[in-house]
């Protein structure tokens, strides 16, 4: 079972690659108060005590680079929906 | 030797072997000597409280505060990605710039906070790099604990010699280890890079890709990096001044930390208080009132006693001894209880007649600071970055690690000890 998910690609474009352990998304924010709501992705992870599970990444432009490990997926995509960055996810 | 000298000697051997076996966590077991050397009359409460160094307590808490706050803002991200691209994203250079920053770092912070504000960092620079991360969590172990030694604040051997000796100001610290410190850094810091050079490699489309970074976005609260920045140099500031204008240097770091606090308002209070470590200060609590069982039942005047007898009194041989047995003991043992039990030990010597206590002083700072990159339970740094490193599926064996560190530390101490010799012994 896999999770799918929907975004606005009014407001975000959002791409992933899977590679060796992990996956790699790449993000670009459409509208810039997108930011804070990424930003709690990233502190969501920063909390817990595992250092490798996100890495996070910033490049100009509203740019993201985040490297997911595979265990920890399906918990950075529920936690792009619980802070509204995709729109509906369900298991496919 | 009174019966009460025997039973001081037999709880602190017990404690100290419960300590270096690691079964039991050390704050227990050093809370638990100290309550014992009271409740068998060895000390009362009050010569026991007398005997707590809160200059060495206030000091550890005042700065831990500071960092507390000061790592939310994100500066430690931004300096370690900012020298990332300083450096063209160039593996081999980074592993040297995160090094030399680590070094500095532990010079006026705990070495346990800046390994812990490094290693994340490391992570994300080497996975974006796909370089190991290995090279570089154990050049940040060393140049921790070696920039440790070069300041009053940076290691708790030397916070508890500054807080004991009136004369060991910060800026003789400063004097008299920072260049030599910094000597053996660079050392270290080469032969590291020259034993890891062939792993560092990495493509010209990941370095892009780290040269793109945007580090200044990695500062999340702009408003509390100013004020943590001036309270941060507020402190560090007094740090210097501290023996000119006749503070404590435990003052210096409580009035920063709260300086801070009074400029961020209540909302960091709680926050920042959770993250003191109090382990450690209860840890220190219990070595104070060990010791003390010692100092007051005369033990400790019989072993300075003794060790003057073994090396005739000599100033020389002293010095070396107390830094080659420090380097070994620091290596296999906390450094934190061995500094407290030598401390009223070398002091005892003054009183036997050894006339110049200064390199002694200095021995036991190297060697108690230096002798903790000896192997990988030497210091709290060194054990702390295993455990993350393992954690996240890169383990740094015991042997791997001494087999790297071993010989490093012991060039460090033949540099020491060359340096101690021409410098305070001809």
């Amino acid at each position: 079972m896999k999770l799918e998910y929907v975004y606005d690609k009014k407001l975000l474009s959002l791409k992933e690659a899977a590679n060796e352990n992990d996956i790699e998304f790449s993000i670009k924010l459409l509208e810039p108060e997108l930011k804070n709501r990424l930003q709690k992705v990233r502190e969501y992870f920063d909390d817990n005590d595992v250092l490798t599970d996100l890495l996070y990444y910033i490049h100009p432009q509203n740019k993201y680079q985040v490297i997911v490990k595979k265990d920890f997926y399906n918990e950075f995509i529920i936690q792009l929906f619980r802070f509204q960055l995709i729109q509906a996810i369900r298991w496919s | 030797m009174s019966t009460q000298a025997i039973v001081a000697i037999g709880v602190f051997l017990i404690t100290y072997a419960f300590i270096v076996t690691e079964k039991i966590h050390r704050t227990i077991i050093a809370m638990a000597g100290g309550i014992m050397m009271v409740l068998l009359g060895i000390v009362g409460q009050e010569t026991a409280l007398h005997h707590i160094d809160f200059n060495t307590l206030g000091l550890l808490t005042g700065m831990m505060i500071i960092v507390a706050i000061t790592s939310e803002t994100g500066l430690f991200k931004f300096i370690a990605i900012w020298a990332a691209k300083k450096v063209k994203g160039d593996p081999l250079k980074i592993l040297l710039v995160l090094g030399i920053i680590t070094a500095l770092g532990s010079a006026f912070l705990d070495n346990v906070t800046t390994v812990l504000l490094m290693v994340p960092v490391t992570f994300s620079i080497t996975r974006q790099l796909r370089v190991n991360p290995i090279p570089f969590l154990i050049t940040e172990i060393i140049a921790s604990n070696i920039g440790g030694t070069a300041t009053l604040i940076g290691d708790p051997p030397n916070i508890m010699l500054g807080s004991a000796v009136k004369e060991l100001t910060f800026m003789a610290f400063i004097n008299n280890l920072t260049a030599i410190s910094f000597f053996i850094l660079f050392v270290n810091i080469a032969i590291l890079a020259f034993i890891y050079r062939k792993q560092l490699h990495t493509s010209e489309e990941l370095k892009a890709n780290l040269l793109d970074l945007d580090e200044k976005e990695e500062i999340t609260d702009k408003k509390l990096l100013i004020k943590s920045l001036f309270a941060l140099s507020f402190t560090i500031i007094g740090f210097f001044l501290h023996q000119l204008l006749h503070i404590e240097s435990a003052t210096v770091a409580l009035a920063g930390a709260f300086l801070l606090l009074l400029l961020t308002g209540e909302k960091h209070l709680d926050k920042s208080f959770s993250k003191v470590e109090w382990t450690t200060i209860f840890f220190f609590i219990g070595l104070f009132v060990l010791v003390s069982g010692l100092i007051e039942t005369g033990v400790i005047s019989l072993l300075a006693d003794y060790s003057v007898h073994l090396t005739g009194g000599n100033v020389t041989s002293t010095s070396i001894l107390i830094l080659w047995i420090s380097a070994i003991a620091s290596a296999f043992i906390d450094n934190i209880p061995f500094v407290a039990t030598m401390i009223p030990m070398i002091k005892d010597m003054g009183e036997l007649g050894v006339n110049n206590l200064e390199p002694l002083w200095w021995s036991l700072s190297l060697g108690a600071c230096l002798g903790g990159n000896g192997t990988l339970i030497g210091a709290s740094a060194n054990v702390i970055v295993a455990g993350l490193a393992a954690k996240e599926g890169y383990p740094i064996s015991f042997g791997k690690f001494l087999f790297i560190s071993f010989p490093l530390m012991i060039l460090s101490i033949v540099i020491c000890t060359i340096y101690i010799y021409l410098r305070y012994l001809i």
